[in-house]
């Protein structure tokens, strides 16, 4: 018989046994198997601080106040920790937090694995953000490990902590998206000697000021009991503790140590606890192979977890990137204001100019007037921000059936005039269809526009020198109304839904393998009529992950003055179904979104008394919101 | 893949030294094949290895201990793994032969210092 490793699995068993673990090893590995080995764990770092050089913070100073994510709201309201109410000492934490699914929503990404390079720390710092985006902003938030991690020129091999890289994503405008700068690993084929000394050369894509998710500040708590109060008021934390040899076992239950043989230091995020167990639950970056599904439990206490400070985030602030499926028309929510969740909006005012309008992300959610520009605008514009520094972009059909581009800059604080391109005869009064795709980096714009004969025009402009439109064709037929409907899909191709003479709607769809030929998808509609052009986001009703798409938000104003909502279930494959009717004397549907208002719908209507109106919709229904002002 | 050669009389070590990857999920595994009675592997002592970061590779060592009455060769195969992922290649690998050469065990038989283990 050959001989094998000292330690198998089935020693491990025995010796867990031995000793009243409270844990198992892993069910897939047989007895016979090997467990691990290494050695070291975590020595004082210099930028990896002592819980105890920490000590409490102001909780009530970091998060006194309400949260964009109502049910946080509610979480501080019961610590004592919003206004005047009374602290309410013991009793107000729950016994246990988990944040793959509160309140009925996941909110935590899917497992990662950082193999083979030692980069557990900007796994750590990037599940960090992407959870607190998601928790604060409803979105998910897919970020690139890769991004801090190179962005830092560290090899494969280079240790480091969460500290190091969540002052690096502070001081260098966010974490930005895989496809700015993925996470990387060596090429096949390098030899194991030189791997962990392999770097990735760090050239994000040029926008990436456009599209990471930024972050003011982070905080480093040091008390436990603060700790579990910040998972339950705030979200998760990253944690670095010691890994035994028996760790990579670890199966269900809690882990504490019963090896004595270190194998390095590691760093998680901490997406719970558990007072009952007496745990903290983590999501580990070594694919979902280890523990349960990549999630584990460690004591309270053990291998160091509690020696070391773990770090919360608050306060972020998502790109429009990352927003760009989740807002149509002439609304969208920007990252300005103190909770990065501004409404901005425009809309025709006198003299065929265009009013900004936009709302602040805080009580008492007032609407205000900002700049007015452009001259020839014929209706209602369709409004966005982009990656090209976050500018916000303006698009609209003018009186002499064109379209005309402006767009705010960002760094100067004016409005600029984008130029006039198009057809000639776009149809007068009509909104087009305006997003930023995925093509090229930064990526095209695509416009879609009515024409007045009753037909779809496709325009689009490669983001680069030299910077002109080309028309794209022109497809369909007997298109009654047509304007803010234009998504592009997980798979790339560009959706639209567009309102027939026959008052029905009917989905397109531009079958971009063979030939980028748009074709016509599902008919739907009530019955009564549509009387003005559909808005379509992509919501986060069904995403389960960031990977998944979500459901199809529909509305649109049909005979009668009053909003159909629609839906249709991308990822299960469900048919356009209608929710709901709301509202009165309603015209025209002119924007729409799904901003950081706890998952809420927010729709903007044009009146018959040529007045805009704000709707939105929760848990309880549709409700109508205040007039904003004319038109 | 480094392939070393060490000849032992019985009792005699040699001590292999390994880059640890243990914060990666990696393991090293070892197999002994050919005569695997002359030879036993163990864990060593942990080499100092001060302010290692999270992540960070650590040296380890292992211990190759040449068994009387010697008088044959063993092949010991060390693999880099991740145990939950047995289809995945090995990170690295070692390969040690050792010839025991037969005799009585050496008084204190001593330590011969190696390394292996390429990174």
């Amino acid at each position: 018989m050959p001989q094998e490793s000292v330690q198998s699995v089935g020693e491990l068993r025995a010796q867990l046994i031995a000793r009243g673990a409270r844990w198992s090893v892993l069910e897939h590995l047989a007895d016979e198997e090997p467990v691990p080995r290494p050695s070291l764990g975590l020595e004082p770092g210099a930028n990896l601080t002592p819980a105890g050089a920490v000590g409490p913070v102001d909780l009530a100073g970091l998060i006194g106040h309400a949260s964009g994510n109502p049910h946080l709201t509610r979480r501080r309201a019961a610590h004592g920790l919003l206004g005047a109410a009374p602290r309410t000492a013991a009793g107000a934490r729950p016994a246990a937090v988990d944040w793959r699914n509160r309140w009925g929503w996941p909110w935590i990404t899917k497992v990662k694995d950082q193999n083979p390079c030692g980069s557990c720390w900007a796994f750590g710092a990037a599940g960090l953000v992407e959870s607190m985006a998601r928790i604060e902003h409803d979105v998910w938030a897919k970020r690139s490990e890769g991004d801090v991690h190179d962005g830092l020129r560290f090899s494969c091999g280079q240790g480091s902590n969460p500290e190091t890289a969540l002052d690096w994503i502070t001081a260098n405008g966010g974490l930005a998206d895989p496809d700015c700068w993925p996470y990387s690993i060596p090429p096949a084929g390098l030899p194991a000697a030189r791997r962990d000394a392999w770097r990735a050369e760090y050239t994000p894509s040029w926008d990436r000021s456009g599209r990471t998710v930024r972050v003011t500040d982070y905080v480093r708590l040091g008390d436990v009991e603060q700790q579990k109060v910040w998972l339950d008021t705030v979200g998760p934390l990253t944690a670095c503790f010691d890994v035994y040899d028996d760790f990579f076992g670890l199966g269900s239950g809690v882990y504490h140590r019963t090896s004595d043989r270190l194998a390095g230091g590691h760093c998680v995020l901490v997406v719970g606890y558990d007072d009952a167990a007496g745990c903290w639950l983590f999501k580990n970056s070594w694919g979902t192979g280890y523990h349960v599904g990549g999630y584990g439990r460690i004591a309270y206490g053990e291998v160091n977890i509690d020696y070391w400070a773990k770090c919360g985030l608050r306060g972020t602030n998502p790109d429009p990137w990352t927003k760009r499926r989740l807002h149509t028309g002439n609304v969208y929510e920007s990252g300005n204001g103190r909770a990065h969740r501004n409404f901005e909006l425009l809309a025709t005012t006198t003299g065929a100019r265009l009013q900004h309008w936009w709302r602040e992300g805080d009580a008492p959610f007032a609407w205000a007037r900002a700049r007015t520009f452009a001259h020839d605008a014929s209706g209602q514009p369709a409004f966005t921000g982009t990656t090209y520094n976050r500018n916000m972009e303006s698009l609209h059909v003018t009186t002499g059936g064109r379209l005309r581009h402006w767009y705010y800059e960002q760094s100067a604080g004016v409005w600029r005039d984008g130029g006039a391109f198009g057809p000639g005869d776009a149809a007068i009064g009509s909104t087009p269809a305006f997003i930023q795709s995925d093509y090229g980096k930064p990526g095209n714009f695509e416009v879609v526009v009515r024409t007045a004969d009753g037909r779809l025009n496709h325009w689009w402009r490669i983001n680069g020198a030299p910077w002109t439109w080309n028309d794209g064709g022109r497809f369909a037929s007997g298109i009654a109304h047509y304007g803010p409907a234009l998504v592009q899909t997980r798979a790339r191709h560009l959706d639209l839904v567009a309102a027939r003479t026959d008052g029905r709607m009917q989905l397109w769809w531009r079958d971009d393998p063979n030939g980028f030929v748009w074709r016509a998808g599902e008919v739907f509609g009530s019955g009564t009529p549509a009387i003005c052009a559909p808005c379509l986001i992509e919501g986060q009703y069904g995403a389960a992950d960031e990977d998944t798409a979500g459901n199809y938000e529909l509305c649109v104003a049909v005979a009668g003055g009053q909003v159909e909502h629609w839906w249709r279930g991308n990822a299960g494959g469900s048919p356009w179904r209608r929710s709901a009717v709301f509202g009165h004397d309603v015209a025209a549907v002119t924007g729409m979104l799904q901003g950081s208002f706890g998952f809420n719908l927010e729709v903007v209507v044009l009146r018959t008394d040529r007045r805009l109106q704000h709707y939105w919709r929760d848990g309880a229904g549709w409700h109508e919101g205040p007039v904003i002002g004319p038109v | 893949m480094e392939v070393r050669r060490v000849v032992l009389r019985p009792g005699e070590t040699y001590a292999v030294r390994l880059t640890g990857r243990g914060a990666r999920g990696y393991v090293w595994t070892w197999r002994v094949t050919g005569d695997a009675d002359v030879v036993s592997v163990a864990p060593g002592p942990r080499p100092a290895s001060p302010g290692a970061a999270p992540g960070a590779a650590v040296e380890l060592s292992y211990v190759v201990r040449a068994r009387p009455p010697g008088g044959g060769r063993a092949r010991i195969r060390f693999a880099q793994v991740r145990p939950p992922y047995p289809d995945e290649a090995p990170y690295d690998e070692y390969v040690l032969d050792v010839e025991v050469t037969p005799g009585e065990v050496t008084p204190g038989g001593g330590v011969t210092p190696g390394s292996g283990g390429a990174g």
